[in-house]
């Protein structure tokens, strides 16, 4: 089995790889708007999730590793993203990308935070450790591991979100904690199908609108600000050669060339006003 | 009286990154709704059979399973408004998709179902009698996750099962289209 760091390097390294997937097993279908699946092939000899079979927007999976890509280079923890060939019985979608699974066990944020879609806090006094102390119980050990990482990983994700105008973490299912073990677990950020916002999305506010996005109030309330910070500092002063490289490389069966660049409008204006954005809404928050 | 209802079987995965591991079978969970009067109800495996060493925090989790979803349930239904049995499953499957997570589901449109005159009225009479029919969906679901092998034998779970249910909701009655039967 492949690790992850080779097959994240790999996959960074290559916008488009070609793998013999296998459906089976594990390989349902899983509920979402993608309609995607579990698969796996020998090479890898891990789980990775192919979508989409049925995208949101034509440009889903050029979404997926373009997020990917650019949160690899800002240590955000989001996995690893190739674009790549369906798997059998995927007939007429060839725009797919893998993503890859990273942890033994995931459970859903919005399973954790016990909560439903777009649901705010369901504690009126200390929504955080309410919340928690509502799907945990009195289990300290399962509490303090999932505090123990979030205040930093959440932090980096959400600058990051931020920058790429990534609307849909409102979503319980697009936040998981995943854990190797009691000491060895984080949260990790998923689908950015919908983000970079270049065109109206069912739902959410057109790119113009939105200064910032939306985010677990649980987590935002818990952020490590010097991460936080840290982290805007390392998008404002992100390679501009790097951003064009990981937009401009994907194929255009993909990504058309005017879509690529209404991308880089969009990362390259957002990042401009990301510290005015996250600035707002810190004071809101505290 | 007629019921429509969705019976969900919900699966754990042991290990979500290795392709050999296996996706387990731990429980069931139905959704239903007659005459406007809706009700779910969750039975889950007490001692999963899951043979694979897991780590504490993972049988921890497990341990809670039932607590969280019924938990979850009852939040949506604190919302104050009526809530679609379509929509009940929705978001339960979108809370269920990594290492738990629905493998199945399977629509009932249209179950029979006799009111026993236990209510205090009309709608608690509904409220039981489809309870009662979803007790026995998830039972079945669950007896038969106890089949052993080539030999099927049938039996329960070897820890049992623990079944929970949410309080009744009303929504509003189905509205009859020209194509399509009235609920009775």
């Amino acid at each position: 089995m492949l690790s992850v760091k080779e097959i994240g390097a790999r996959w960074r390294a290559n916008p488009f790889v070609e793998y013999p997937w296998k459906v089976d097993g594990q390989g349902h279908c899983r509920k979402g708007h993608s309609a995607g699946c579990i698969a796996h092939c020998d090479e890898l000899g891990r789980n990775v999730y192919l979508k989409p079979k049925a995208p949101l927007t034509p440009r889903a999976a050029a979404h997926e590793k373009i997020a990917s890509d650019l949160a690899h280079d800002l240590d955000v923890n989001v996995p690893p993203v190739v674009l790549t060939n369906p798997p059998p019985g995927w007939d007429g979608q060839f725009a797919v990308c893998a993503s890859l699974v990273l942890y033994p066990f995931q459970l859903h944020w919005g399973a954790a935070k016990h909560g439903v879609r777009n649901a705010e806090s369901i504690s009126d006094a200390d929504a955080l450790q309410e919340t928690v102390r509502g799907a945990l119980h009195s289990d300290s050990a399962l509490r303090d591991a999932v505090l123990r990482t979030a205040p930093v990983d959440a932090a980096r994700a959400f600058a990051f979100d931020v920058w790429v105008n990534q609307p849909d973490h409102d979503h319980p299912s697009n936040i998981a904690w995943g854990a190797h073990s009691e000491s060895n677990s984080s949260l990790v950020f998923f689908d950015y199908e919908m983000a970079f916002n270049t065109a109206p999305l069912i739902g959410h506010p057109p790119a113009g609108q939105a200064t910032t996005v939306p985010f677990p109030v649980e987590l935002l309330q818990l952020l490590d600000n010097d991460v936080l910070l840290d982290t805007v500092s390392a998008i404002e002063t992100y390679s501009a050669a790097s951003l064009r490289n990981i937009v401009g490389r994907i194929d255009q069966r993909w990504l058309g060339s005017s879509d690529g660049e209404g991308i880089l409008e969009v990362l390259e204006s957002r990042r401009r006003s990301l510290r005015s954005a996250i600035s707002s809404v810190m004071e809101v928050a505290s | 009286m007629k019921a429509r209802y969705h019976l969900a079987t919900v699966s754990f995965s042991t290990d979500l990154v290795c392709p050999e591991s296996p996706s387990v079978p731990i429980g069931a969970f139905a959704v239903g709704e007659t005459d406007g009067v809706a009700v779910a109800v969750l039975a889950v495996q007490k001692a999963p059979p899951v043979t694979t060493p897991l780590p504490n925090i993972v049988l921890a989790m497990l341990e809670r399973f039932p607590d969280l979803l019924i938990a979850q349930l009852n939040e949506l239904l604190q919302t104050g408004r009526a809530v679609p049995v379509d929509e009940v499953l929705e978001q339960f499957e979108d809370s269920l998709r990594n290492s738990f997570h629905v493998s199945e589901v399977r629509t009932q449109d249209a179950v029979e179902l006799q009111a026993a005159g236990l209510g205090a009225d009309q709608r608690d009479d509904a409220a039981l009698a489809l309870c009662s029919e979803l007790f026995a969906a998830v039972g079945r679901e669950m007896v038969g996750m106890g089949r052993h092998g080539q030999h099927e034998t049938v039996a329960s779970p070897p820890g049992g099962f623990e079944v929970r249910r949410t309080p009744s909701w009303v929504n509003a009655p189905p509205e009859q289209s020209a194509d399509q039967p009235a609920f009775a």
